[in-house]
């Protein structure tokens, strides 16, 4: 080998970057959403949007569940709280998952439209919709990120000479690598916190030999152990629950200033039905942070747990860093702009690989650039007219329609599809076509974000005019950042086809060879 | 008190911004130049600055989500500044001087 340090760094973070980044676009795009994921849902139930905030009757939740799902193996209550302000009721019945959203002083079911909402971007985030298999893809892109970002570093030799260094006037190349290098840089520190507490968040699915070898591989017995969880089978003998209102009484305090977060009851109505209370967390890092459980049919206390294990505690803290339950809508908004500036580094990474070789590969053996040009539009724009999509299908789709929550998933991956069709197509039969395709795309995302507040304001009652008076900033925010995004893509197509020109075109004459952190060596 | 510490990671990053004479020629003119011992200067209070800002987020909310809010507030205040530069220099000079106003205003809050 020959190569140098440098060099077979700088392959790495090419070739890794190349074939990661696309999954990775779409991982820190969705997790970036997910930041927002309750306010997401909220937006996309309007029939909720009416119901005025009250404290939730436990007892009357209760009653609802007993009537609606007497039989179910678990019932599970979510307490409304601000970024959730109607309270929700959910049960489990051979495997199938149900859950509404009800009235706090009545327990009354409040029918809405059925939609995944935000958490249809968590669960793509983390499972790309995979389940364990999907888990595990994300996590290996994870450790692809790590890779990446450690090289990217190691091969940017001017990190400190080019602090504070964007170019847009500068040539095609330099402008993207400066813009690829600042993102990267300057929010290096969220980049590494951000992968690597996602790695921590599955460590039992990762890094299972410890599990393995300690308790052969039962995670039940791990989990009575590391979090005091008691579980038991049915009794096969009816009772009846004692007042979950008391017990959540009694549960708060252990809270010390807590709230509760939900409550969980196992076998509703047998003689061993359990009751767990779960503790919220915005209040500190860790995401867990406490659970007490209730006999369902006497009321006694069987375990109080407060996540005060310090090897669980730390795993618990970089696992809430993930998730940033705390801090409120302030830091949530950090953690956005952070997710986002993410993702600009992943795109403008895929983007420098093409310009990299641009005019290398004329011709028709360029599959394989041709390729890649088509599949970072997709990836990239593509996801985005995707997502405009999906908010719009939440519009628009009847709200009575049978699986209405599953027909927004196929238009969400039907666009896409279409996107990676188009972008193709475009590729492979017209030459040189990319910057159209990228523009098409682009300016098809800007409008179906920018026209969003519109489209809102004729099928709801809940649009920009009412929700800004009223002070509703949770709602306001969604129409609001969709129409700022739906701005900034308009004026990044509009961009690609009118660059800065200034005097600095001289630009080119300036020392490229230094090839600061350049991905790919020419 | 988190508006001042977000103004003051600003006022650290564009000190640092300011002692480079690049950046300096960009927001100042491009023969405008101060002597070393002014950039030396200007690059220890950069450093000053970004410390202070680092007190004034634990200050605002706590030893816990501190930190965590300061590493926030360093990348969004540096993307405003960088992509601020080129486009609009007198406007991330003009926040600068904003910026360095609100220092001595937290070392009395504080």
């Amino acid at each position: 080998m020959k190569e140098s340090f440098s060099q077979s760094m700088d392959w790495l973070h090419t070739w890794a970057g190349l074939l990661f980044g696309w999954l990775l676009f779409a991982i820190f795009f969705t997790g970036t959403l997910s930041v927002f994921d309750q306010e997401i849902t909220r937006w996309m139930q309007p029939e909720l949007h009416r119901v005025t905030p009250a404290p939730l009757d436990l007892d009357a939740a209760s009653r609802t569940l007993n009537q609606l799902a007497p039989h179910a193996d678990r019932w599970v209550i979510t307490l409304p709280y601000d970024r959730k302000p109607v309270g929700a009721i959910g049960w489990q019945h051979d495997g199938l998952s149900t859950l509404k959203a009800i009235d706090s002083r009545t327990g009354t079911v409040i029918p809405r439209r059925e939609t995944r909402g935000g958490d249809f971007f968590f669960r793509f985030h983390y499972q790309l919709l995979l389940d364990q298999p999907g888990i595990w893809i994300v996590g290996v892109s994870a450790m692809a990120m790590l890779a990446v970002l450690v090289t990217g570093i190691v091969i940017h030799h001017r990190i400190f000479k080019d602090f504070f260094t964007f170019r847009p006037s500068a040539s095609f190349h330099r402008s993207w690598l400066d813009a690829h290098n600042v993102t990267g840089v300057l929010v290096f520190p969220f980049h590494v916190m951000i992968t690597f507490t996602g790695l921590v968040i599955f460590w039992a699915i990762y890094m299972p030999a410890g599990i393995q070898t300690r308790y052969e591989g039962d995670m039940n017995a791990f989990w009575a152990e590391a979090e005091l969880f008691f579980e038991r089978e049915p009794a096969n003998q009816p009772a009846p629950l004692v007042s979950l209102a008391d017990l959540e009484r009694e549960a708060r305090n252990h809270w010390k200033d807590g709230q509760t977060r939900s409550i969980v009851v196992e076998h509703p109505g047998d003689r061993h039905a359990l009751v767990h209370m779960y503790r919220r967390s915005d209040d500190r890092l860790s995401l867990d942070s406490g659970r007490v459980t209730f006999d369902g049919a006497g009321g006694a206390l069987r375990a109080v747990w407060l996540n005060e294990n310090p090897a669980y505690l730390t795993q618990s803290v970089l696992t809430g860093l993930h998730f940033v339950r705390f801090g409120g809508s302030p830091m949530r908004w950090l953690y956005f702009g952070m997710g986002l500036a993410a993702s600009a580094m992943i795109a403008t990474g895929l983007v420098l690989w093409v310009v990299k070789r641009q005019g290398r590969h004329a011709g028709a053996d360029a599959v394989g650039y041709r390729l890649v040009e088509g599949l970072n539009v997709a990836a990239v724009a593509g996801l985005l007219v995707a997502t405009a999509t999906f908010f719009w299908a939440n519009r628009l789709l009847l709200p009575d329609l049978e699986a209405r929550d599953l027909w927004e998933l196929r238009i969400f991956f039907a666009a896409w599809s279409l996107c990676l069709g188009h972008a193709l197509l475009h590729e492979f039969l017209r030459d040189g076509a990319s910057l159209k395709i990228w523009t098409t795309q682009l300016v098809l995302a800007a409008l179906l974000f920018g026209l969003l507040p519109i489209l809102n304001a004729f099928t709801t009652e809940s649009h920009l005019f009412v929700t800004l008076p009223q002070g509703q900033w949770h709602l306001a925010a969604v129409d609001l950042t969709t129409l700022m995004g739906g701005l900034v893509l308009g004026w990044t197509a509009w961009r690609l086809h009118h660059p800065v020109r200034t005097s600095a075109r001289s630009c080119h004459t300036q020392p490229v060879s230094s090839s600061s952190g350049s991905i790919g060596s020419s | 008190m988190s508006l001042a510490a977000f103004l003051l990671s600003y006022g650290g990053l564009f000190a640092l911004c300011l002692a480079m004479p690049k950046h300096y020629r960009a927001m100042c003119g491009a023969n405008a130049l101060p002597p070393r011992p002014v950039l030396l200067m200007t690059r220890i209070a950069g450093w000053l600055i970004l410390g202070l800002s680092f007190v004034a987020s634990v200050d605002a909310v706590g030893w816990a989500f501190g930190p965590v809010q300061w590493v926030g507030y360093l990348a969004m205040s540096g993307l405003v500044l960088v992509f601020g530069l080129p486009y609009s220099p007198r406007l991330v000079l003009l926040l600068g001087i904003l910026a360095f106003l609100a220092v001595p205003l937290t070392i009395i809050l504080i």
